[in-house]
Parts: C-alpha cells; sequence; structure tokens
C-alpha cells in the first residue's frame, strides 16, 4: 500500500473532559501536500499539540478524519503509519547507545542486518554525527540527542516527519542553526515536515505555510508573508511580530494622503508594523500615498541589527518604530520627529 | 571530622544492637553444641550444619526455597502491570490508588491473615485453598503485592510516556514495548523488588501454619521449632545462618550481575 502523499484532517475535534493540560481542538481541517514544511502555531493550550497527536496515532479524534494518501488512516494506531514524531524532549531510549537507538525503527521493522547497518551509516552522515555512534545517550547534549532523534526517525524513510517543539529545549545560538538544518534536510529528503511550535520565528523559517492556532480552532492559515502582512484578525498580528494599532480616534492626528487609507468597520483598528514607519522631519509633508504623524520620542533601545523606539502622540497614544541599526538615531529622548508610513502598508484588523 | 557523619550514630547504634550483636550469637550458636538438657556447649563444631544437609532437614529448604520462588514470580507478574497501570496515571490519581492499596496493611498482620483465610475458605473459582500449596501462594501475593507495586510503580513512574509512545511510533508492538524498552529500562528495580519479596518469603512462619495448616514444614516453622519446642539452639542458628548467607550471597551476585551489565552498556 502506497500511502506516500498529502496530508488531510477533516473536521477534526478531540476535547479530554476535565483533564487540564490537554488542550481540545474543534473542527480542524487542514490539507498538506507532500514535502511541505508546515507549522502549526499558537500559545500554549491552543490545540496545535493536540492536532501533532492526533496526525501521529497517538490520539483518536472524537469525530473527524484524517487522510494520507488518499487513505483514511484515523483509525491506524502509529506502527502502521508512514508517519514518524520527533518528540519535545527527544524519547530517546536510555538503555540503547547512540547506534542501536538509530537502528530500533528499522529492527522492527525487522530488515536485513546489512541494510540495518547501511541505513543507520546513512541517518549518522545525514545528521554528522559518526563521532558519537557508540556513546551512552546519558552522555549527549541536547544538541547531540536532537541529532539522534532526528536520525532514528529519518532511518525508516517516512513521507510525513512530525516535530513537536523540537528546538525549544536548545540554546538560541544552536536553534537557529538547526532551523537552517531542517529546512535544509527538508529539501534534500523530500519529506513532509510538520512542526509544533509556539516560537513565531522559527514557525517562519522552517515552514513554507504556518496555521496560527488559539483556543483549539485555526486562526489563520497561510504563508509567513500572509500572515505577517495580512494577519486575519489582531491576535494573529500580536502573535507575529510587533504591530502598532491605530484606533479611529487617532485619524484627526493624522496628516498626508488620508484618503487612501482603508476604511474602519466597527471595533477594526489601522495595523502598521513597526518597520514600516519611517522618520521624517517635522516639516516634511506627506505626498500621495503617504500619511504622516508627529510623536514624541519617549524611550530608545539599540539591538544591533536594529534600533527600537518609542514615540507618544499629542493624545498620548503610543507607537513602536524599529529601524535598521546602521542608520542614525531618528531623535533624541523628549524631541519631536513625524512618523510616515505608506498607505498600502496599512492592514485593517477586527478586535479578536 | 565531617560533622555529618553524626548523623548515621542513631541508625549504627540500632543496627549493632539489633542486627549485628544478636547475629553473631545465632552465629556463635549455630557452632556450639548441645547436650540433652538443651544447655550450649560452645566451640567449633559443624555438627548442626551437618545435619541440615539431612534429606529429612534439606527438603525443608528446598521446599521453602521453591515456595519464596514461585511466590516471587507470582508477585512479579501481578505486580509489574498493576504498577505500570499506576504509573500511566496523572500522579494525584495513582496516589489515590497507591493509598487504597495499603489500607488493608492497617489492619493487623494476623486478623487480616486470618479474614484472608476466611474469604479462601469460601472456595473461590471453586478449588479448595486452605491447606494447599496454592493456598500459601494466594495468600503470599496477597501480604506481599503493596511491597512489590510500590518499587516497581516508582521505577516506571520514572519512563516517560513519550519514550514508550516513540518505541510505538517506530513499529513496536505492545510486546516489543515490553520486551525491548520497559523491561530493560526497569531491569535494576525488578531485581531489587524481587529480593524485597523473595528474602522474606523464606523465613515466612504464619501463612505456611494457618494457611497450609502446618502439614508441609517450611524453614519459618523449622526454625520455630528447633527454638521453642526441641530448644535445638545449634541446629536452628545453622539453619538461619544459611539462610542469612544466601541472602548475602544473592545480594552480591544480583548487584555484580547488574553492575557487569551496566559496563557492557557503557
Amino acid at each position: 500500500m502506497d500511502t506516500k502523499g498529502a496530508l488531510k484532517l477533516e473536521r477534526i475535534s478531540k476535547t479530554y473532559g476535565n483533564t487540564e493540560d490537554a488542550a481540545g481542538v474543534h473542527g480542524v481541517d487542514l490539507e498538506i501536500p507532500q514535502g511541505e514544511g508546515f507549522s502549526l502555531l499558537g500559545p500554549s493550550g491552543c490545540g496545535k499539540s493536540t492536532t501533532l497527536r492526533v496526525i501521529g496515532g497517538f490520539e483518536t479524534p472524537d469525530t473527524g478524519k484524517v487522510h494520507h494518501g488518499g487513505v483514511d488512516i484515523t483509525a491506524l494506531p502509529p506502527q502502521k503509519r508512514d508517519i514518524r514524531t520527533v518528540f519535545q524532549r527527544y524519547a530517546l531510549f536510555p538503555h540503547l547507545d547512540v547506534a542501536s537507538n538509530i537502528a530500533f525503527g528499522l529492527r522492527m521493522q525487522k530488515r536485513a542486518a546489512h541494510e540495518i547497518t547501511k541505513s543507520v551509516n546513512w541517518g549518522i552522515e545525514l545528521l554528522q554525527i559518526a563521532h558519537l555512534r557508540n556513546r551512552p545517550i546519558q552522555q549527549l547534549s541536547g544538541g547531540e540527542q536532537q541529532r539522534v532523534a532526528l536520525a532514528r526517525a529519518l532511518v525508516t524513510e517516512p513521507s510525513v516527519l512530525l516535530l513537536d517543539e523540537p528546538l525549544s529545549a536548545l540554546d538560541l545560538k544552536l536553534r537557529e542553526r538547526m532551523q537552517l538544518e531542517l529546512l535544509a534536510l527538508r529539501q534534500k529528503l523530500g519529506s513532509t515536515f510538520i512542526f509544533v511550535t509556539h516560537d513565531q520565528g522559527e514557525a517562519m523559517t522552517v515552514s513554507d505555510r504556518i496555521a496560527v492556532m488559539r483556543g483549539g480552532r485555526i486562526m489563520q492559515l497561510g504563508t509567513p508573508e500572509q500572515i505577517y502582512h495580512r494577519p486575519a484578525n489582531r491576535f494573529v498580528a500580536e502573535f507575529i511580530g510587533q504591530a502598532n494599532f491605530l484606533p479611529q480616534t487617532q485619524h484627526a492626528l493624522l496628516t498626508g494622503d488620508l484618503e487612501k487609507l482603508p476604511k474602519l468597520g466597527k471595533d477594526q483598528h489601522w495595523m502598521v508594523r513597526p518597520e514600516h514607519f519611517t522618520p521624517r522631519a517635522l516639516d516634511w509633508k506627506a505626498p500621495s500615498g503617504f500619511v504622516g504623524l508627529k510623536v514624541r520620542v519617549t524611550e530608545m533601545a539599540f539591538l544591533g541589527a536594529e534600533r527600537l523606539t518609542k514615540g507618544c502622540d499629542a493624545s498620548g497614544f503610543s507607537y513602536l518604530l524599529k529601524t535598521p541599526g546602521f542608520e542614525p538615531w531618528p531623535g533624541k529622548v523628549g524631541e519631536e520627529i513625524q512618523l510616515s508610513w505608506e498607505t498600502e502598508d496599512t492592514w485593517t484588523v477586527g478586535a479578536s | 571530622m565531617d560533622r555529618r557523619r553524626l548523623l548515621i550514630i542513631p541508625y549504627a547504634l540500632w543496627l549493632l544492637g539489633l542486627l549485628a550483636a544478636p547475629f553473631t550469637l545465632i552465629l556463635i550458636a549455630s557452632f556450639a553444641q548441645k547436650d540433652d538438657l538443651g544447655l550450649l556447649h560452645y566451640g567449633l563444631h559443624f555438627d548442626s550444619y551437618a545435619q541440615l544437609f539431612d534429606p529429612l532437614y534439606f527438603q525443608i529448604f528446598l521446599r521453602t526455597l521453591l515456595m519464596a520462588t514461585l511466590h516471587s514470580v507470582l508477585t512479579l507478574l501481578v505486580a509489574y502491570p498493576a504498577a505500570f497501570f499506576l504509573s500511566r496515571l496523572p500522579r494525584k490519581e495513582a496516589a489515590f490508588y497507591l493509598t487504597l492499596l495499603l489500607v488493608p496493611f492497617w489492619t493487623n498482620y494476623l486478623i487480616r491473615l486470618l479474614a484472608f483465610m476466611d474469604v479462601l475458605r469460601l472456595q473461590p473459582f471453586g478449588i479448595e485453598w486452605t491447606f494447599q500449596f496454592h493456598g500459601i501462594l494466594a495468600a503470599m501475593l496477597y501480604n506481599y503485592l503493596p511491597f512489590a507495586v510500590l518499587p516497581l510503580y516508582s521505577a516506571l513512574e520514572k519512563v516517560p510516556s513519550s519514550v514508550i509512545e516513540a518505541a510505538q511510533d517506530l513499529g513496536a508492538s505492545r510486546r516489543k514495548v515490553l520486551t525491548k524498552v520497559l523491561w530493560p529500562m526497569t531491569r535494576r528495580p525488578v531485581t531489587a523488588t524481587f529480593l524485597l519479596v523473595f528474602i522474606p518469603a523464606l523465613g515466612e512462619f504464619l501463612i505456611p501454619v494457618l494457611v497450609g495448616g502446618g502439614q508441609n514444614f517450611y524453614l519459618g516453622s523449622f526454625l520455630q521449632q528447633q527454638f521453642l519446642t526441641f530448644r535445638n539452639w545449634p541446629l536452628g542458628s545453622a539453619a538461619i545462618s544459611l539462610l542469612v548467607l544466601l541472602a548475602i550471597l544473592m545480594l552480591l551476585f544480583s548487584g555484580k550481575a547488574l553492575a557487569e551489565e551496566e559496563e557492557m552498556a557503557t
């Protein structure tokens, strides 16, 4: 049976009664083509892990179906699925060394000995862990365990790999390096990689598409660009990066091409990303397609690649501005400057 | 001197006064000879040890070993799955069940045993239990089960569910999860638990007498008889010394076997 292919979740629901640490999901629909990098992103308790466990076969949904390569796999146990999971804390076997851990899945499949050796070597090469081959698990660092867990899953050549917060236990430097390595691994193998993460930067780095979840539902599904620039609501906008939300009441303070600003409905705000603001001189006149706003600088921080500046308009409403680190400060604290942005960088979001 | 060492003094005194000293006396008595009045004549005599290997007495040893072995295997077979079940529950729930398991043990041992015998007299499963070998095993199981479940629970509880799920994910059947993951990960505590129920079973007195009806002699009754009825302290002491030697050998052997295995793993 060829189960390689697209993964499809249809109206998946799963609730846990009163169990506090597991969040349910309510009517999740997803379609993930073969070879895609996909992230389930959201705060803890949003149902992303539950969704992953349903795909992996560790949870049976109350209602809904899971299809893989056109075959209904809803009732199949994890052993019978062409899907592997890399667990959050790696879940390596402490009584086996690195090579035996990697060989575990192959042994369970009763592969021939020479084939097992060949595959283990391939996995060890793939993850660059030849020097760890005969080490006991207890002597490995977090990053090394991560590589072993990946190798252990990948040597069985699954068509889908599920990764539950795979990098959360690693320090920042290593995390950034592994993100790029995971990207390269997926492109090399052509497998589908589905990540669960609460780290928006990680989700944007490793995925072609992201589903932002909250309260067991998908709030928005799209490419990182769509989700960042065109968030479906305020929750998504705030979860992915930083944003300024301007209510209708600030309209009176704006100058420039106000006609081109999108119209606000009830409970809606204009959303402007901090890097879309450009600092200007006070006498700068906004041309067609631009809007201007006077603010007094209240706080500044230099982060290396960028500078963060906070400003306050005449009504006391505050704004966050992000400028490249190589540019000089837009002004000193207490000085007045003008913020400007392009009307087409303005997006509207609802309250939730 | 490290003042923390002082903390061990009460316990050391306890061991010295109530374990080491009496056992030394037993060891001395085992090499003594008794006269017809039961008085001891100290010396280095091996008569009592030789007497133990008389088939009449030796079969008691063998019977006791057989009973203790079967009992320990049976207890582990029942306790391991139960402990595994408990280890997968949320902690609070597991604590509740573990308490339930211990509640009967707030009752006096003798009363509890007599009550259990009343249950056995009802002939559960339509078979005779009292005055039977399997009746002894049933009573032993009942009595020792919590002592096996508790350490096994604490061992299995340390196995993360994700490790079991990872094994399943990689294609392991339930049986393989048990033989390739759970068992190797808990071999050490299982061995310790085996000894924990095996060694006391060697000296178990009340159950063979009450449930077994005393038809067949076990070490416990044999010792009681030698000391209290026949006043043959040397023979009783020799039997105890042999028992202790056996227990020590088993502890050493299991410790060494596990250490070697550990070395092979690293």
